[in-house]
Parts: structure tokens; C-alpha cells; sequence
């Protein structure tokens, strides 16, 4: 008799959850399932039942399910719309979901995305959001020091404008892969008083993140990091956005589509919540006093 | 199951590792999404010096564990984790009795090794050596391993005298929500686990159950079970202002466990249980624990049941800063309590006070120097005071090249039993046992050069070498006078140990890695034990340990949810001189071995559930880690063989 029961216990605790979507429900569809992707759908949820009450929301995983049979189930489920986190399902939705309306979030450019059928809350924090932050942080920094690749090029151009308006300096070096870096940092390393990263994968990968965070700590050279991994690891400041609340942004956009909205009528939109956090050892290692002020606002401060 | 029937598995095994995954192929960098940059995780190692940093900035020979290498090895236990790491050894008396030493200092009641779970150390005080089965966190709750070679008594005080093992669990945050974890295998094995974990607004939280129960390697007898428990909850007082209580139990049941010759197997029962507060204002931290260790023993060669009732009650402050810019500081000071019931060794309940005071600096001098040195002061009400320093220099002559010079010393104090042990059993002859309250605490000396190096982004280099010089050993002594024999502790070797590791790792492509290391070590001995003959003795190097050692790996993660490992472990032979009941002497040898361990792993339901296999010492080389015992009723130790464990987890 137990060992019916022990199979039906493991049956139960391995079962696939139940897809099937009613009629007008919305699919989600997330690039993959790390935990920031999965806060912006709890996000998300939370704005579009907040406004519509209980509106069902499907989730697929792209990474797991493959485009294709995501692309049919939703075809065959006649959702009302696309969700998309993550670049790579925003893709799949646009190019293969040419019907429905799509919202997408966690997405850094987003640019090349937009059309009649697509809106949704970029991941790039503006470069004059952030250099007013820094600003604010490190009131005596004046030269910017960036390293950017073609890839990067246009967030490097946002820099300078973002420079010139606040009166700083940006100093750039362009990069064709991460194996310039280390000659590139070396030969900017005194003529810069900060160093912004910019998230692009050709001059960042792991061993040049790590070659920039100690050779930036040698230097005395504070790093303005991606995310708070960063600062953990030995960036001054990382700023970057409130994944939940960028789900929340894209709820607000999608429950005006089920109102009625035209995503060629909503505006996409940059993240409206900022979260920084902070490093006080390394600030400590560089010498540089920090504004309790700016301690207190982190939401996340490493010693 | 024979060699043969492997075969299959085999072949499964090295076709997921050397397969190509499909998104392999289609991926080049530039397809790689810049959004995942924003989601990287960068390590950082907090061992080292008690605050964090980057690896490459230690000033110490560290190893980190990761959780994804302790899930992609699909290893049991943590001693069979640590076996990848160079320098460590690890020795399998009975399937749940295991223990670890480092460069050469290693072997039953191994007591110079320092393990600590989130800052709370583990190890007995009675004994001085480390239970590694009964533990009362899961495999699955843990976030890193950090595995310090080098004495570094002037942080962590006492029993870090051959090094320190970090283990550090996973916060709330990493964990939350609800996970399971079964697994059954070969050898009735059985292991489970239940972990949830939440936050709600300021306040954290975690609890985990789990357990697990196996037959002996050597017969089908039942070896045992381990129940384990723990919780953790947290409130975040306000910016780097938090509190923190923890609290756990492991209550175990062993059928047999090693500790020393004259006693031979032992069968156990009891609790392990601790108690744990922490607060943080900024770079101020406090901790207080306490652990109570509780065993019912009844040992083979002794008629004696026993009982051991421990508790230990320790506070600890520390506080970090930056100071003239180049400076930056951590100070502390700590007390330990000790108290033992009276029990059938020791004649009356004893307490102990231990104090200590400690302080270091690390130096950035110009552009490519960094200088570690630090001091501390320990009190032990019967040894007294003694000073254990370090200094460490760390010099980066050329982008990715850094070389590391070090001197530390570090101490082990008297254990309770080698100080209080008051035991007579009658007989003929009769054995009297006295401990020594006159011993001195051990002491080492180390010297170490390493060098570690990234080459092209992808491949990793790394070397030690060291030279430690023993002294004051504490070994058993004893002395024929009939009708009586007499033994007792005391500090009669001085020794010096010689070695090195190499290390190589090299990321092949984005889904293939494979790493190689080897280990050499020799520890002689200075001086005769005046109490053996001499037949162990030969230039008096001993060779308990094994003197090389390789390792091997190749790991394939691959996008489409399968993920396959393979690991290779080559241990040199050993000899051990043993004694019977008589106080004969033998030497007794342990061939060389070499075990093959396989996982292969699929993930699905969209990444939250998970199905393994794993094989461990797949081509069944059953051996022998240490010497079974000669004219000695009963088996010191069991063979080892083949294991295979099916795996699922899952997560809500």
C-alpha cells in the first residue's frame, strides 16, 4: 500500500503545471527563468490584477520549450496578448506573433523592436540618469572614463551628450574585442576619475570584469558597475533598475491594451524606480567619503 | 553489478560530456544578449580575511566550491566534494564515518583542521575533530565552500592550524520558495530533503529538513541515519543595521565510526544542536553560539558504554574600517566557554575559558605591492598565552600574474580529552589512562610561495609550494608496567613537511570546461617517537598520507537542459603503523586507488525540476582509504565501491 502511495506522492510533486489557457488570457513568455525575469512577471501580474482583477497570465520558458511550440500554443490557445521578457522571447514574439499585441520588458535596446504591434519598458537606465546620480554620489569626478566597442557605441554617444549637459568629461576608448581592454584601461587609467561600465558583451565577459575590478582598485579608480553583483564584488556604485516594478510599468501598458489601447499608441518607456547599491570597503580602499545620504538610499550597501 | 554492465552508462556519460549542444553552435559572442550582463554573477571569497574580496586579492592557497559545482558532481557527502580540491585528503573509514586534512595532516580524530558553517565552527570540543556526517544543514542550502591551505590561526584562533573550511549557506533571498530533493540509490541509500525559504518586507526567513540513511560499503548491514533541521530568520534594523537568529539539530544514529585503534568502531547515538545570534551596525559585527553535542557511544574493543555531553558557548566582535587611505583594518576579540559532564574518561565535569584578542592590516603599497600582516593573542587557561602571527606580500608584476610570499603560524590547543582522559579498565593487564594537563599547544610554522595566473580569458594556472616546520606534536604514549599499561598524552614530535600543488583550468568553450590538478606532499619527523619501534621509521618519514595525488575533470552544461560530469581521482598508497591490543606493532599499507565519478543530469518543467544519475566509482575499484587492522577484533575500516543514486528535485 505505500509504495502506490509513495509513487502518487512523487507524480504529484513532479507533474507539469496544467497549460491550458482560457480564452483571453494573456502568455507570458520569459527568455529564460532567472529570478529577475521572474520578478518582472510577478510585477507585472500584480499591476494587471490590481486594475483587471484576476486576468489568467500563461507563462512559457523559451530556454526549455523551444519558440516554435510556445509560437503554436499561443496561436491555439487565441491569447490577447504577448508578454515578453527577456530580448530573445521579445524577438519571437515580434517576428512570429505578428497579430497580437506584445508588451515586453527586460530588454536593453529596444529600439529595433518597436512597431505597430510592440511596446514595452526598456532596461536601460538613461546615461543622464545615471551621470546625475553619480554626480550626486561623487561631487568631485569630472572625467568619465568609458571603454565601448561598436556595439556599444550609441550608449556611448548618450555618455558624452550626458556629459557635456552636466559639465563632465567623458573620456572613451572604442575597443574591437575584451582582449584590448587590459591596453586600453592601462592607458586611460590616469586620465579619468570614475570608470562607467556599459553592458556590452563584447568588452565584458567575466575575466576582463575581473581584471577591471582589481586593476580599478589598484589604480584608485572607483567603478560604476552593472548591477549589484558588481559592487559586491568590488565596484564603488552599481545603479540599475527595480525589476518588479519594470513588470509593473509593463502591466500598466498592457491592462490600457485590453482597454482598448493600440500599442503603436504607448510610448515605450525607460524604468521609472532606480535602485543603487554601494560598496563602503572599496570606497574605503579609494579613500572616498561617502554621503550617508547616498548610504541611506541604497538598497544595498557592502562593507 | 560488474565492470561490464557500466559500460552503457559510461558511453551516455561521454556522450553528453563531448557532445556539441545546439545553441553551442549557433552561438558566437556577438549573439550573446547584453542583458545578461546585468544578471552575471562575479565571485568574491570572504574566508581569506574575514571580509570580502576578490580571489585573486587573498593572501593565502584558497579553493571555492560553488553550488553548482557541489550540484553538478551530484556528491553525497561533503568530504567526497572536497576531494577535487588539491592538497586535501580525505580518508573513508565506514561509509558515514569520513575525514579531511590538508597537506599531509590528516587521519582518524584529525584534529587540525577548522570547519565552520557561517562563521560557527563545528568541530567537537571533546575531541577536537570534525563529525562530517552530522552536520545540520542539506547539501542543497549550501552556497559556497571556501577552502583555506594555509594555517591562519590569527583570524580564526584555535584548530586552524593546518587551515580552514567555509561553509557558507544560501540566504533567503537565494533560496525562496519551496524545494525538494530526492534521491534513492544502490546500498539502500536514501537521502531527502524540504527547504522553504521567504521574506516578508524586512523580516527573512529559512527552514530546512532533511535526512538520509545507507548500508555499510562492506556488507548489507544498515549503517545509520542522519535527521537534520535547522531555521534562520532575519530583520533588517535599518541600512547595514540587521539581527540575526539561527538554530539547528541533526539527531543521527551510526552503526560505525572510527576514532583510534585501542578503541576500534564505535556504534552511536545522539544530538548535535546549536544555537546561533548575529548583529551588524556597519563594519561592527557580533556573534554568539552555542552547540551542544550529546553521543551515547558504546565501543567495540572496550567494554565501556560512554557518553558525551558538550556544550560550548562562544562570543566573538569584530570590526572592519579603512583608515590614511592605504590602511584597511579588522580587529576582534572572542570567548569561548566550555563545559563537559562527567562521563566514563573524564573523573569529573570540567569548564574551560578561552579569551582571545586579534588584529590585522593590509597594506597597498605603490602599484602592484600588498602587504597583509596581523597578530593574535590567545589564552587558554591551561596552556596560557601564546601568539600566533602572519604576514603575507602579494606582488602583480604583469597584467593577470600574481605572485603571493607568506609566513603564518598558527596552533592547536590541547583538546579535553587529551587534558582531563582519567579512565581505568580493569583487565589483564589493566589499562590505566591519564590526560596530560601539562601540554603545550601544537604549533606550526608555515612558509608558502604561490602563483596564480589567467591566460587568454580562458585558461587558469595556478602553483603553491610550502614549507612547514611542526612542533610539539601530541601523540599517545604509552608505557609498560606491569600489571599495568599506562598511556597518556604528550608533545614529543617535532616535524617538517614539504609540498606543492599545481592547478589548471581551461574554459574550452562556453559549455565545456575541464580542470587537472596535482598534489605532492612529505611530512618527516625530527625526532624518534620514543614509543614505537621502529619499524614505521625509515628516514623517519611517515607515510600515513598519501604523497601524490591527481585529480581530474571535464563538466558539460548545455542549453537544452542536460548537463553531464566526469571526475578522476589517482591517490597514492599509504602505510600506517598499527598496534594491537598488545601493543604489537605492524605496518600496514593501503594500495593506490583510483575512482571515476559520473553525472548526468536533465533539467525540465522549464528549469524547476530536475532528474540525475549519478555513478560513483563507477568501475567499482573497491579499496581499502584505511588500513582494516591486524590481530585487532573487528575492521578499523571498509572497502569502498560502487554507488549509484538516482536524483530528483524540484522546485515551487
Amino acid at each position: 500500500m505505500k509504495k502506490p502511495l509513495l509513487l502518487i506522492a512523487i507524480a504529484a510533486l513532479f507533474a507539469s503545471p496544467s497549460h491550458g489557457a482560457a480564452q483571453g488570457e494573456i502568455s507570458a513568455i520569459l527568455s529564460s527563468g532567472i529570478a529577475p525575469n521572474r520578478q518582472a512577471l510577478e510585477g507585472f501580474r500584480e499591476a494587471v490584477r490590481e486594475r483587471k482583477g484576476s486576468v489568467r497570465t500563461d507563462e512559457h520558458f523559451l530556454d526549455k520549450e523551444g519558440g516554435e511550440a510556445i509560437v503554436q500554443h499561443i496561436l491555439a490557445e487565441k491569447s490577447v496578448m504577448v508578454f515578453a521578457v527577456g530580448p530573445d522571447a521579445a524577438w519571437l514574439a515580434k517576428e512570429r506573433l505578428r497579430n497580437m499585441p506584445v508588451v515586453f520588458a527586460m530588454v536593453l535596446n529596444p529600439s529595433p523592436l518597436l512597431g505597430q504591434n510592440v511596446t514595452g519598458v526598456s532596461l536601460e537606465i538613461p546615461a543622464r540618469v545615471k551621470l546625475e546620480k553619480i554626480r550626486k554620489f561623487l561631487p568631485d569626478a569630472r572625467r568619465v572614463g568609458v571603454i565601448y566597442s561598436k556595439t556599444s557605441m550609441a550608449q556611448y554617444r548618450d555618455v558624452v551628450q550626458g556629459c557635456k549637459a552636466l559639465g563632465l568629461q567623458a573620456v572613451g576608448r572604442e575597443v574591437e574585442s575584451g582582449k584590448e581592454f587590459p591596453k586600453a584601461f592601462g592607458e586611460m587609467a590616469q586620465q579619468m576619475d570614475l570608470f562607467l561600465m556599459l553592458p556590452d558583451t563584447k568588452v565584458f565577459f567575466p575575466k576582463s570584469i575581473e581584471y577591471l575590478l582589481v586593476e580599478a582598485l589598484k589604480n584608485k579608480v572607483p567603478v560604476i558597475g552593472l548591477a549589484a553583483s558588481y559592487t559586491r564584488a568590488g565596484a564603488l556604485f552599481s545603479f540599475e533598475a527595480d525589476y518588479r516594478d519594470v513588470g509593473r510599468q509593463a502591466g500598466v501598458m498592457a491592462v490600457k491594451i485590453i482597454d482598448g489601447g493600440k500599442s503603436a499608441n504607448i510610448e515605450p518607456a525607460a524604468p521609472r524606480r532606480i535602485k543603487s547599491s554601494v560598496n563602503l570597503a572599496v570606497a574605503g580602499r579609494l579613500g572616498i567619503m561617502i554621503d550617508p545620504q547616498v548610504i541611506r538610499e541604497a538598497s544595498e550597501v557592502f562593507r | 553489478m560488474k565492470t561490464g554492465a557500466m559500460l552503457p552508462i559510461l558511453l551516455v556519460l561521454f556522450w553528453v560530456v563531448i557532445s556539441p549542444p545546439v545553441r553551442a553552435e549557433e552561438s558566437t559572442e556577438d549573439e550573446t544578449a547584453p542583458e545578461e550582463l546585468l544578471f552575471l554573477e562575479v565571485p568574491v571569497v570572504v574566508s581569506a580575511s574575514r571580509k570580502e574580496q576578490p580571489i585573486t586579492e587573498a593572501p593565502v592557497a584558497i579553493s571555492v566550491i560553488s553550488a553548482d559545482d557541489i550540484r553538478q558532481s551530484g556528491a553525497l557527502t561533503i568530504p567526497d566534494l572536497l576531494r577535487s580540491v588539491s592538497g586535501v585528503d580525505v580518508i573513508t573509514f565506514f561509509v558515514r564515518d569520513q575525514q579531511v586534512g590538508f597537506r599531509g595532516m590528516s587521519g582518524p580524530l584529525n584534529n587540525k583542521l577548522l570547519v565552520m558553517i557561517d562563521g560557527r565552527s563545528v568541530y567537537s570540543d571533546f575531541f577536537a575533530d570534525v563529525n562530517w556526517s552530522l552536520f545540520s544543514i542539506a547539501m542543497e542550502e549550501i552556497e559556497r565552500i571556501e577552502v583555506i591551505k594555509s594555517p591562519i590561526s590569527t583570524l580564526y584562533g584555535a584548530n586552524a592550524y593546518s587551515g580552514v573550511i567555509n561553509i557558507i549557506t544560501k540566504t533567503p533571498r537565494q533560496l525562496k520558495g519551496t524545494e525538494v530533493n530526492l534521491a534513492a540509490g544502490t546500498r539502500e541509500t536514501y537521502l531527502g530533503s524540504l527547504i522553504h525559504a521567504g521574506e516578508w518586507k524586512k523580516f527573512k526567513y529559512k527552514v530546512s529538513v532533511a535526512g538520509d540513511t545507507t548500508d555499510h560499503w562492506g556488507s548489507d548491514e544498515w549503517a545509520g541515519y542522519v535527521a537534520r533541521g535547522n531555521f534562520y530568520t532575519s530583520y533588517d534594523i535599518g541600512q547595514e543595521h540587521s539581527v540575526s537568529l539561527s538554530g539547528g539539530r541533526a539527531h543521527f544514529e551510526d552503526d560505525k565510526f572510527f576514532t583510534v585503534e585501542s578503541f576500534g568502531p564505535i556504534t552511536q547515538k545522539g544530538n548535535y544542536d546549536y544555537l546561533q545570534a548575529d548583529y551588524r551596525l556597519g563594519g561592527f559585527k557580533a556573534r554568539f553560539f552555542r552547540n551542544a553535542q550529546f553521543q551515547d557511544q558504546q565501543i567495540e574493543r572496550s567494554p565501556q558504554p560512554n557518553i558525551w555531553d558538550v556544550v560550548t558557548y562562544d562570543t566573538g566582535v569584530q570590526y572592519d574600517f579603512s583608515a590614511w587611505k592605504w590602511h584597511s583594518f579588522i580587529v576582534g576579540a572572542g570567548q569561548r566557554r566550555i563545559s563537559v559532564k562527567k562521563n566514563n574518561y573524564i573523573a569529573f565535569d570540567v569548564s574551560q575559558d578561552l579569551w582571545s584578542l586579534f588584529g590585522e592590516d593590509e597594506v597597498r603599497i605603490g602599484e602592484n605591492v600588498r602587504v597583509t600582516a596581523g597578530v593574535r593573542f590567545d589564552r587558554h587557561p591551561l596552556a596560557g598565552w601564546h601568539v600566533a602571527p602572519r604576514g603575507a606580500i602579494l606582488y602583480s608584476p604583469a597584467e593577470n600574474h600574481t605572485f603571493r610570499l607568506s609566513v603564518s603560524r598558527a596552533f592547536r590547543n590541547p583538546s579535553i580529552l587529551e587534558s582531563y582522559l582519567n579512565s581505568d579498565t580493569p583487565g589483564a593487564p589493566t589499562v590505566v589512562a591519564r590526560g596530560n594537563a601539562d601540554l603545550k599547544p601544537e604549533a606550526i610554522t608555515s612558509y608558502e610561495a604561490g602563483y596564480r595566473a589567467v591566460l587568454d580569458q580562458r585558461l587558469t594556472l595556478g602553483g603553491n609550494l610550502f614549507y612547514n616546520e611542526y612542533s610539539a606534536l601530541i601523540i599517545g604514549a604509552t608505557t609498560v608496567a606491569p600489571p599495568n599499561i599506562f598511556t597518556t598524552f604528550v608533545n614529543a614530535i617535532n616535524a617538517r613537511g614539504v609540498g606543492g600543488e599545481i592547478e589548471i583550468g581551461y574554459l574550452a568553450t562556453d559549455w565545456l570546461s575541464l580542470f587537472a590538478n596535482y598534489s605532492y606532499q612529505r611530512t618527516t619527523d625530527l625526532d624518534d617517537n620514543p614509543y614505537t619501534v621502529t619499524v614505521n621509521e625509515e628516514g623517519r618519514t611517515r607515510h600515513e598520507v598519501p604523497e601524490h595525488k591527481v585529480n581530474l575533470g571535464v563538466r558539460g552544461k548545455f542549453g537544452n537542459g542536460w548537463s553531464g560530469n566526469l571526475l578522476l581521482h589517482w591517490v597514492d598508497g599509504t602505510e600506517r603503523l598499527i598496534k594491537d591490543l598488545a601493543s604489537n606493532e605492524y605496518v600496514a599499507r593501503v594500495r593506490p586507488y583510483t575512482t571515476v565519478d559520473g553525472r548526468v543530469g536533465y533539467a525540465f518543467l522549464k528549469g524547476d525540476a530536475e532528474a540525475s544519475l549519478a555513478v560513483f566509482n563507477m568501475f567499482n575499484d573497491r579499496h581499502y582509504e584505511y588500513p582494516p587492522g591486524i590481530n585487532l577484533p573487528g575492521s578499523s575500516s571498509e572497502k569502498v565501491g560502487r554507488k549509484v543514486v538516482l536524483k530528483l528535485s524540484r522546485r515551487f
